[in-house]
């Protein structure tokens, strides 16, 4: 069930209804159930394998918890998750060929990480295990973060979660405000855009090199209004509910380095693989023994640089493939890899070489070269083949002013021009905010009673009639006389 | 008391939007075939005598203002393209909300289709987007439809939103159909010769689809609930031996629901030349529709009382726009 479908809005107004109308020992139990409805709609084996999940983290979580086999129950439970994780969506890109014909559970990568955290952080002593497996299963399965994050730690959801939040007017007020933006970010911005990289994308050497530049351009602006729009419904969602889901964005492309940039953009994500992968990597034995070794021989600087470029290496190669089965993404993960570590072996230089007085156009300098190479990786990230990215980035740069098609032909009007001008113009304005640290919702809700239903039916007709959404219209089909 | 003043605010605000949600909704959806469906409420109640109802075979082949030119009976061209029978019931369902005619004349033309809706979706929306009976529409809209296209036809805006970049003055200015919902087409098409149809014998039949002989019974259990005699007709056309088989199917269905038929196919006294007065293969031109209209209407004087209405109150509404009419047509 997408979050922009019709079903949706009316599931989650029932849930609401259900939600507030029970007692407060109740309310999870109603979130479980509407969980489950929701996840089912995405077929029932998928069911079967978020339950299997759930089932092996939390049994393991008790074993860990209990003091039964620790060690075996942790590596047991993180084999299994990561075992299915690479079956399911990994077996038949490495053979080469179809092993298995099982369809990827909706959501796998996502709640497989969950369950990793939680077993962890368990065996971590982070947080308790927890006892019931009704609470847990709602960790994994709560509506809003299942399918597409965010990737929520055990002890940042559940207080939350199991709390049962009674109605509160500002907190409902404030998630719609949520909702209702990622409704605007999601079908205004991203599914319009996405209507013009597509088509550049089907044929790039009909446009000139600019052209497909700008479509590049175009993608990061689509994917960034598609993904945070689905975590402002997601989060807008949980906190009308009292449920504080963890943030995943904060306006990552004013960020001046790479680095910064992947700490502000999937912050869930980074944050796993940071805590799960990289740390735990450069604690073990051989990483250590290779940090020895290297300052014996090289010094201390080696002995810090290497090790933690190896460890980002691999965090980078996973990053990518987490993304999926494809080696685009694979050579996506590399390319960051390979930023990232140049960025920190040459930070010491950079940072001699900044100037000492802060200089807003070096600081917006680094903004647009940061963004520059973000936009180069979506070449990769947003083709489907490597064949495909290459006859990208050959016409960018082979013709850039080469005779071709206008972005006419890209699928967009006029009209859609200039809906998009205004709502990036409008997306704009809201990172603004935030970058100042400006609460806007806070802003709208101590506006006077007209005002604020003034703003609130603009946005809500704003994605109704600028939308992209439904079966079209196409005038031609409603000329009468053809019988 | 904060909580209840909370919702009264939000009840008031969601009655606030449905408002303006009704009203995009009225300005998006498309009008080019609205004209026609808004002609048919805005006759005065009660006041057609005679309604005809199925598929563009009727809109191009009777005339209803030659019919109250020449013998004075009030008539409607209820239909719509491509229409199906079970699209026709509620079309039915729907004008007789409004009207309380003596005779319905219902188009069998479109009998050998066993769907529930045409598969040309414009033409669905044509039909439903401007339904004036509520209920019938959204009965329409859950009887006729997939599950998974229904939201489109509850709220047309769904479809239509993406329009408002193509909202122009004439959407509010078209001006108001007058023709009682018959549509001209003068001479001939130019994608297809019409040859005289290879007739089969009129006691060969096929069997009718399940679809199409409920919503026919349906019809007719209908109009006898509303006080409506029932006529089936069957256009003139040039249709291949499947078409015919199912047109003279109808003929035993006819009988045992006790409804006259006339199917013009077989009609010789009507003389049709087939090749000067078709417009293509499925509907009359003027010309046919001139001569079909003048039989049809002295078969209906023959056989039922339509009062004549040359000398009612509206008859000069009724005699400027047949002058309108006549003007495009001769």
């Amino acid at each position: 069930m997408s979050f922009t479908s019709f079903s949706f809005l009316c599931f989650f107004a029932l849930c609401l209804v259900g939600f507030f109308a029970l007692p407060q020992r109740l309310r999870p139990w109603l979130l479980l159930a509407a969980s489950l409805g929701f996840y089912a709609a995405a077929g029932l084996p998928a069911l079967g394998w978020l339950f299997a999940t759930a089932a092996v983290s939390w049994g393991a979580g008790r074993c860990v918890s209990a003091g039964r086999h620790p060690g075996a129950a942790y590596a047991g439970a993180v084999v299994c998750h990561l075992g299915l994780l690479f079956a399911l969506k990994y077996l038949n890109f490495f053979a080469g060929r179809e092993i298995l014909t099982l369809a990827i559970p909706a959501g796998l990568s996502f709640f497989t990480f969950m369950a990793v955290s939680y077993v962890t952080d368990v065996r971590r002593g982070i947080c308790p295990a927890e006892k019931n497996f009704g609470r847990y299963l709602l960790y994994l399965s709560f509506f809003p973060h299942v399918l597409q994050g965010p990737i929520d730690r055990y002890a940042g959801l559940t207080p939350g979660l199991f709390a049962g939040a009674g109605f509160e007017e500002r907190r409902f007020l404030r998630g719609a405000w949520r909702m209702l933006w990622g409704f605007f970010e999601k079908l205004v911005i991203a599914d319009r855009l996405g209507i013009l990289v597509a088509a550049v994308w089907k044929e790039p050497e009909a446009y000139a090199g600019w052209r497909v530049a700008a479509a590049v351009v175009c993608y990061a602006l689509q994917i960034y209004a598609d993904f945070a729009g689905y975590m402002d419904v997601a989060l807008g969602a949980g906190e009308i509910f009292g449920i504080t889901l963890a943030e995943n964005f904060d306006t990552p492309y004013f960020s001046r380095s790479v680095p910064e940039f992947w700490r502000r953009w999937h912050i869930t994500l980074g944050a796993w693989f940071r805590d799960y992968l990289f740390y735990p990597l450069q604690r073990t034995g051989a990483f250590r023994r290779l940090g020895k070794f290297l300052k014996g021989k090289f010094g201390k600087q080696a002995a810090k640089n290497l090790p933690a470029a190896l460890a980002l290496a691999a965090v980078w190669l996973f990053t990518g493939l987490w993304h999926g089965a494809r080696l685009t993404y694979v050579a996506w993960g590399a390319y960051y890899g390979l930023l990232i570590i140049l960025s920190m072996l040459c930070e010491p230089l950079c940072a001699r070489l900044r100037p000492k007085k802060k200089s807003l156009l070096f600081e917006a300098f680094r903004m647009a070269r940061t963004f520059a190479a973000v936009c180069l990786g979506y070449v990769l990230f947003r083709s489907a083949s490597m064949g495909e990215a290459w006859r990208v980035l050959v016409r960018i740069f082979t013709a850039p002013f080469a005779a071709g098609k206008g972005f006419s032909a890209a699928g967009l009007g006029m009209a859609d021009y200039a809906v998009l001008a205004f709502a990036l113009g409008l997306r704009l304005l809201v990172s603004l905010c935030r970058v100042k640290g400006v609460d806007l919702r806070e802003k709208l809700l101590a506006l006077p009673l007209p005002l604020r239903w003034g703003a609130a039916l603009a946005l809500i007709f704003s994605v109704i009639l600028f939308g992209i959404y439904g079966p079209g219209y196409d005038a031609a089909s409603f000329i009468y006389f053809e019988f | 008391m904060k909580k209840s003043r909370f919702f009264l605010r939000m009840t008031a605000f969601a009655l606030l939007f449905c408002l303006l949600l009704y009203g995009a909704d009225r300005l998006l959806v498309d009008r080019s075939a609205a004209a026609r469906t808004e002609s048919f409420y805005a006759e005065p109640k009660d006041s057609l005598d005679v309604l005809f109802v199925g598929s563009s075979r009727i809109m191009c082949g009777i005339y209803p203002l030659l019919l109250w030119e020449q013998y004075g009976m009030t008539s409607f061209d209820c239909a719509g393209s491509a229409q199906v029978i079970a699209q026709s019931y509620f079309q039915l369902k729907d004008a007789l909300n409004f009207q309380s005619p003596r005779l319905v004349v219902v188009d069998v033309s479109t009998v050998a289709n066993g769907n529930v809706y045409t598969g040309v979706e414009s033409f669905v929306h044509t039909q439903l987007d401007h339904m004036r009976s509520p209920l019938v529409r959204l009965e329409a809209i859950f009887t006729l439809l997939p599950r998974e296209k229904r939201l489109e036809y509850c709220l047309p805006l769904v479809k239509y939103h993406s329009r408002w970049s193509e909202i122009r003055r004439e959407d509010f200015d078209r001006a108001p159909d007058t023709s009682r919902g018959a549509v001209v087409y003068l001479g001939h098409s130019e994608k297809e010769d019409v040859p005289p149809p290879e007739l089969i014998p009129r006691a060969e039949m096929g069997s009718l689809a399940d679809i199409p002989r409920t919503y026919l019974e349906k019809i007719v259990a209908l109009c006898a609930e509303k006080g409506a005699e029932v006529l089936f007709v069957n256009l003139p056309c040039v249709r291949d031996r499947d078409f015919q088989l199912a047109y003279n199917a109808v003929e035993p269905l006819a009988e045992r629901l006790g409804v006259p038929y006339v199917n013009f196919l077989y009609e010789e006294e009507l003389g049709l030349d087939y090749e000067r007065e078709m417009f293509d293969t499925a509907h009359l031109n003027s010309l046919g529709a001139e001569k079909l209209t003048a039989w049809l209407g002295a078969y209906i004087c023959e056989n039922y009382e339509i009062p004549d209405r040359r000398n009612a109150e509206d008859a000069p509404r009724w005699a400027q726009d047949l002058a309108d009419f006549a003007g495009r047509i001769r």
